[in-house]
């Protein structure tokens, strides 16, 4: 370990120790007033699917929801516009790119809760649905409408939460399995 | 204001710091901070099952860093690391530049240090953060920026050493 290291790791708390930016608690409070207000549930809930005794080949599942949710990316572009206008823009209110976080959030709760190795398979499956190393908006033409965009991207981010349920299924499934 | 048994203002009261000054390590804006700071929490108000969460400060922590991973990514125009990758290049052609000059010993201080990794590149900024001072071991970081393992061990060599190297350059720049 170098200086740098040691200073640092033993000085630890005192780098979260410094002012923070004037107003930032009354500032949280007014967005958490307004998600109250508005009654932010545009999710839907998401209920504890027990399913027990039936093992998910893990790494098989990811690699199989990875390339489902580019493939149907990529065909949603390749949509030539006349089809695509045929296609409903709003075919639920759900925002899925928010469910795939929520999702994620408690993937890592239950992960908590689990045998390390599950854990951390779990935690490492659901990185490899979620991460964009470029974010899909910023990949797709411009010349696709507004609405267009706003499909293709609906529909990538459901794959990812229909993903990230499994893996959910899985670690609820795990966890029954060692409490019997 | 509680939801789900959770008091959402007491958590905020006892985490928000921590959690702001993670995130300001990783985005290197305070605005980008305050916000994936404040998005933790309201990830927290929403979350449906809240009992499930064992180690709040953990649960915390975990998703502050991803969102402040995701808003740095955002703001880069190129993914992480091909800036630092190049930097490498540059420097094992050489600079010739000698930056310890045989003086006394670096004199470090929470604000020296700080400065210097606000200079860092954003890469070598977000491996030391996540490792130095989150305790992510490097498989762990290597999930969340999708480099190998080996990769994240000599970036964080590389981030480690050029950390020391802008320190000492900058009290070098003020004495």
């Amino acid at each position: 370990m170098n200086d740098i290291e040691k200073y640092i790791k033993e000085n630890i708390d005192s780098f979260n120790d410094s002012e923070m930016p004037m107003g930032h608690k009354e500032r949280f409070l007014n967005k958490l007033e307004g998600e109250q207000k508005s009654g932010a549930r545009k999710i839907v809930q998401i209920g504890n699917n027990r399913q027990s005794g039936k093992r998910i080949r893990f790494h098989k599942l990811v690699a199989a929801i990875s390339s489902m949710a580019a493939v149907i990316a990529l065909s949603l572009i390749l949509l030539t516009p006349k089809e695509s206008e045929t296609i409903g823009i709003q075919e639920d209110n759900i925002d899925y790119a928010e469910l795939m976080h929520i999702l994620e959030s408690e993937i890592i709760s239950l992960s908590e809760e689990s045998n390390p190795d599950v854990a951390k398979e779990a935690i490492k499956a659901s990185k490899r649905v979620t991460f964009e190393a470029v974010p899909l908006d910023e990949q797709l033409p411009a010349e696709l409408s507004e609405r267009e965009k706003a499909r293709i991207l609906r529909e990538y981010y459901k794959q990812k939460t229909e993903g990230l349920k499994k893996i959910k299924t899985y670690l609820l499934a795990e966890q029954t399995i060692e409490e019997e | 204001m509680q939801r789900n048994g959770l008091d959402i203002e007491r958590l905020y009261n006892t985490y928000a710091k921590k959690l702001y000054f993670t995130s300001l390590r990783i985005t290197a804006d305070s605005f980008d901070a305050e916000e994936a700071m404040h998005d933790t929490f309201l990830r927290l108000y929403r979350l449906p099952d809240k009992e499930q969460i064992k180690k709040i400060e953990n649960w915390l922590t975990s998703v502050c860093v991803r969102i402040s991973i995701d808003k740095l990514r955002k703001k880069k125009s190129e993914a992480l690391f091909r800036q630092e990758i190049a930097a490498e290049t540059a420097e094992e052609k050489g600079s010739g530049e000698e930056i310890t000059n045989g003086k006394e010993p670096p004199q470090y201080t929470v604000d020296s240090i700080k400065k210097a990794l606000h200079l860092l590149p954003d890469g070598y900024r977000l491996i030391i953060s996540l490792h130095l001072f989150e305790g992510y071991d490097y498989e762990e970081i290597a999930q969340i920026t999708g480099l190998q393992e080996s990769s994240v061990r000599s970036q964080y060599m590389r981030a480690k050493k050029r950390l020391a190297e802008l320190h000492n350059r900058s009290q070098g720049r003020e004495s």
